[in-house]
């Protein structure tokens, strides 16, 4: 028994002017969400020229693309990290959810040969996986960070109990790697996929009660919960969603590298959690966007591709990463705390 | 003999408030004295003066003769004055010895803890006390009256001459209290004078020797006990000031019940409560702390499942286990602690208001923003929110503009009973005022509400009936005329049961 609030008869041309207000005010709030990522995307844009000066075929189309593919995999997972970030978890095996849904397609598909049976069985470890992390953190009430962190290496015994160590890829049919390694002109797959999640993503957090809700549950839980909303339900779908979007990702990657990798995943639990954070996100809940997370993860992306460029080791990346890290903590703290 | 503790002409003022003027009292040695006042009263301020955490604006404090004053509480300590808070501030995951020493633990060559001397001290100071509990047990596993103990253990580790106690009955039981007055007075026994401050005049008839009543940051006077009756401090505290004019006069006894609450126990909060709630009335609960008003609240609202109890609206049977279940069965509640219970301090006031009304605003999951911020709207408008833009941050609202926003996220979503935990903590007068008239308005519309709150003044002003509660039971309710500060003063303290049991002897 719901008690509605007395609402005004809406005819369908006035809901159609709505339509395009909501559209244009969602441009506006993007504008505004770039405006509050000032920092992270003024990096990104110097990174770029820096990058470009030293070694001019940095800002050329199809090095960006090969920036955006790399950063497709990153962004895919980072934006199951945001969701969980925003409502006030985390999740440590999302690294290991990609390997195991990866490893585990790639093993259905080289035994049955059938595309759909592997994409789904990939698929349906992470959520199941997620749905065990849920009910782990939901029902036996152990912390997120505990809890992940058990799973983290139970994935990762499993990756390897399963695979042995070795890369699976006798008999996968070839068709199956149209998902990773096809493309609409010069646009990947995967960064198709990615940029479809943002932008799914982007409207359930923006426009419906259940994204607000998420925002509420990790804000205060205890808010939350007194103004009627089911926050363990909330927490419990949060890793659900985690795990089918990585799930989804480590199938993408199996396709891209033609193979079943055991050790694909592994960078991927760090640099997804410093991306969001760097897109603004905050470890104790309810902030975070997509266009920031995007950011973020572009900001990882250019940094490793341009590096490697200009001729710096990989450690120099690392560096670099920890630092710009801090630096974007610090200065988002520093302008909440001027106002 | 000089006074142990000498205060004279203590002056300390806050922005806009005076909270202790020319304040002078003493206390002597091997002496129980109670202070008494209301909330507000300036109890709490003339402690933390005493004790070095505030300093004052002007006067002096004596003590053994000596001035304290611009000492550190840590100084204040190690001289002999000792505190023990309401809450008693315990470690729960430390045993008994560990927390009675946290503050000086015997070293080992400075690094290592003595933990042998650590027991052994420790073990006599129980002794001592003659407390049956082991030094080793943690403060987790102990009783609220043993946890008392403890933290009365830790400040005789001080040595003190004075120890100030902080309404240390409030959660213990009747017998549990009467072992720890035999405490208290073991403690004059040996030298140690205490400041004992409470609401329970039951109590402090039965344990001090003296009482010095506060009102309004003044010292009302100082009588010995034995000189006075309950009815004197009740008068003492409540002063010549006139009742405000409160609405019983123009209250309808519509008797039209709407909620109705029987046994409703949750141990140990409350204790077989039974109460209805009319139409249109504001239903006052008040007691002081550790009575059980908030766990009522907290229990009607499905934030606590009760152990016990019925809870029928309309006559009709509800069965409770989530907040949502309350909200569906009309009920608003507004919290004592807004920052923790009550408002999302990172969100817009848009998104504050529409959190608990999002069901109604949205279609297949997606939110209509137009509607969305014409309710904040309109709500806001209602309660005259002050903000530069509804999209501003609630963190960066006054107090006062906090706690509407706390209530215009209940009113959107249209209760017909809404409860008010405390709602004038920590706000302006002005807004005080605003909300007491919102309140009016609510109830002429027909809404029910629920108001808790330790303020007599308030409660007098506004209630139609008052249940008092003293430790999780109903122990009267009080309606239309016989409504009034003093009233509910003497039924607070308990003045007029220690009236009957005197005249019955």
């Amino acid at each position: 028994m719901r008690r509605r609030i007395d609402k005004k008869a809406l005819s369908e041309k006035e809901q159609n002017k709505n339509q395009n207000i909501s559209l244009v005010s969602n441009l506006v709030s993007f504008i505004k969400n770039l405006e509050a990522h000032w920092l992270t995307f003024f990096a990104l844009v110097a990174f770029s020229i820096i990058f470009h000066a030293i070694s001019s075929g940095f800002l050329t189309s199809s090095n960006l693309l090969v920036v955006a593919r790399q950063s497709s995999i990153i962004g895919m997972v980072a934006l199951a990290q945001l969701l969980v970030l925003i409502s006030g978890g985390i999740d440590l095996s999302v690294g290991s959810i990609v390997s195991l849904s990866g490893i585990i397609a790639a093993g259905v598909l080289s035994s049955t040969g059938n595309i759909f049976l592997g994409i789904i069985a990939g698929i349906g470890v992470g959520l199941l996986v997620g749905l065990i992390n849920g009910l782990v953190i939901t029902r036996l009430r152990i912390m997120d960070i505990i809890a992940t962190l058990a799973m983290l290496f139970i994935a990762h015994g499993f990756v390897y109990a399963y695979s042995g160590g070795r890369p699976i890829y006798k008999d996968i049919p070839k068709e199956f790697f149209i998902l990773g390694q096809g493309s609409i002109g010069n646009i990947s797959f995967p960064i198709i996929f990615a940029l479809g999640i943002a932008i799914l993503i982007s409207i359930f957090l923006n426009n419906t009660k259940f994204g607000r809700n998420f925002y509420a549950v990790g804000g205060n839980t205890e808010v939350a919960f007194r103004a009627g909303i089911n926050t363990k339900n909330y927490k419990l779908a949060v890793y659900i969603l985690s795990g089918l979007i990585c799930g989804f990702t480590g199938v993408v990657l199996t396709s891209r590298l033609g193979s079943g990798q055991p050790a694909t995943g592994e960078s991927l639990m760090l640099d997804s959690v410093a991306a969001v954070i760097l897109g603004g996100a905050s470890l104790s809940g309810g902030l975070g966007t997509v266009v920031g997370t995007i950011i973020g993860v572009l900001v990882i992306g250019i940094m490793s591709n341009g590096l490697t460029l200009i001729g710096a080791t990989y450690y120099a990346q690392e560096i670099l990463k920890g630092v710009m890290l801090i630096l974007a903590v610090l200065l988002n703290a520093l302008r909440s705390r001027r106002r | 003999m000089r006074a142990l503790l000498e205060v004279k002409e203590l002056t300390k003022s806050y922005p806009g408030v005076i909270a202790l003027q020319n304040v002078t009292m003493n206390i002597e040695h091997n002496e129980i004295h109670a202070l008494m006042g209301e909330n507000g009263a300036g109890k709490s301020t003339l402690v933390k003066v005493i004790t070095g955490v505030t300093a004052c604006d002007a006067g002096e404090i004596l003590f053994d003769g000596k001035s304290i004053i611009g000492f550190s509480p840590a100084q204040v300590r190690d001289l002999g004055i000792s505190v023990i808070y309401q809450d008693e501030n315990l470690v729960a995951n430390l045993s008994v010895a560990e927390n009675i020493y946290l503050a000086k633990l015997p070293s080992k060559g400075k690094i290592f803890i003595n933990k042998k001397s650590l027991y052994k001290e420790t073990k006599k100071i129980l002794l001592d006390l003659d407390l049956d509990f082991s030094a080793y047990s943690k403060v987790s596993e102990l009783s609220a009256l043993n946890r008392k103990m403890v933290a009365i253990a830790r400040s005789l580790s001080f040595n003190p001459k004075l120890i100030i106690m902080d309404e240390p009955t409030a959660a213990l039981s009747r017998h549990e209290i009467g072992i720890l007055f035999e405490k208290v007075r073991y403690l004059r026994k040996i030298g140690v004078s205490i400041l004992y401050i409470s609401h329970f005049l039951e109590e402090v008839f039965e344990i001090a020797d003296r009482i010095t009543v506060i009102r309004d940051g003044q010292i009302i006077g100082t009588k010995i006990i034995s000189e006075v009756t309950p009815n004197d401090i009740v008068f003492m505290m409540v002063g010549h000031k006139v009742d405000f004019q409160s609405r019983k006069a123009n209250y309808k006894a519509t008797s039209n019940e709407l909620l109705k609450v029987e046994n409703l126990t949750l141990h140990p909060y409350i204790n077989d409560i039974t109460f209805s709630l009319n139409r249109g009335e504001i239903l006052g609960l008040t007691g002081p702390a550790g009575s059980g008003k908030s766990a009522i609240a907290r229990v009607l609202f499905g934030v606590n499942r009760p152990d016990n109890g019925l809870i029928k609206i309309n006559g009709k049977l509800v069965n409770y286990s989530l907040p949502s279940d309350a909200i569906r069965v009309s009920f608003g509640y507004v919290p004592q602690d807004r920052h923790s219970d009550g408002i999302l301090l990172g969100d817009t006031i848009v998104k504050n208001i529409s959190l608990p009304s999002l069901n109604n605003i949205s279609k297949f999951g997606f939110i209509n923003k137009k509607e969305e911020k014409e309710l904040s709207k309109k709500y806001s408008n209602r309660l005259s929110i002050k903000a530069q833009s509804l999209n501003m941050q609630v963190q960066y609202l006054s107090g006062g503009n906090q706690q509407k926003v706390s209530i215009a996220k209940w009113l959107a979503l249209n209760p017909k009973i809404l409860i008010f935990d405390e709602p004038t903590q920590g706000i302006d007068v002005g807004t005080k005022q605003e909300i007491f008239l919102l309140m009016k308005e609510l109830v002429n519309q027909g809404i029910s509400i629920l108001y808790i709150s330790s303020e007599p003044t308030e409660l007098a002003q506004l209630c139609d009936r008052v249940l008092i509660l003293r430790k999780g039971r109903l122990v009267n309710i009080l309606s239309g005329s016989d409504i009034s500060r003093e009233s509910i003063i003497k039924e607070i303290t308990g003045a007029k049961d220690i009236n009957n049991y005197e005249k019955k002897n």
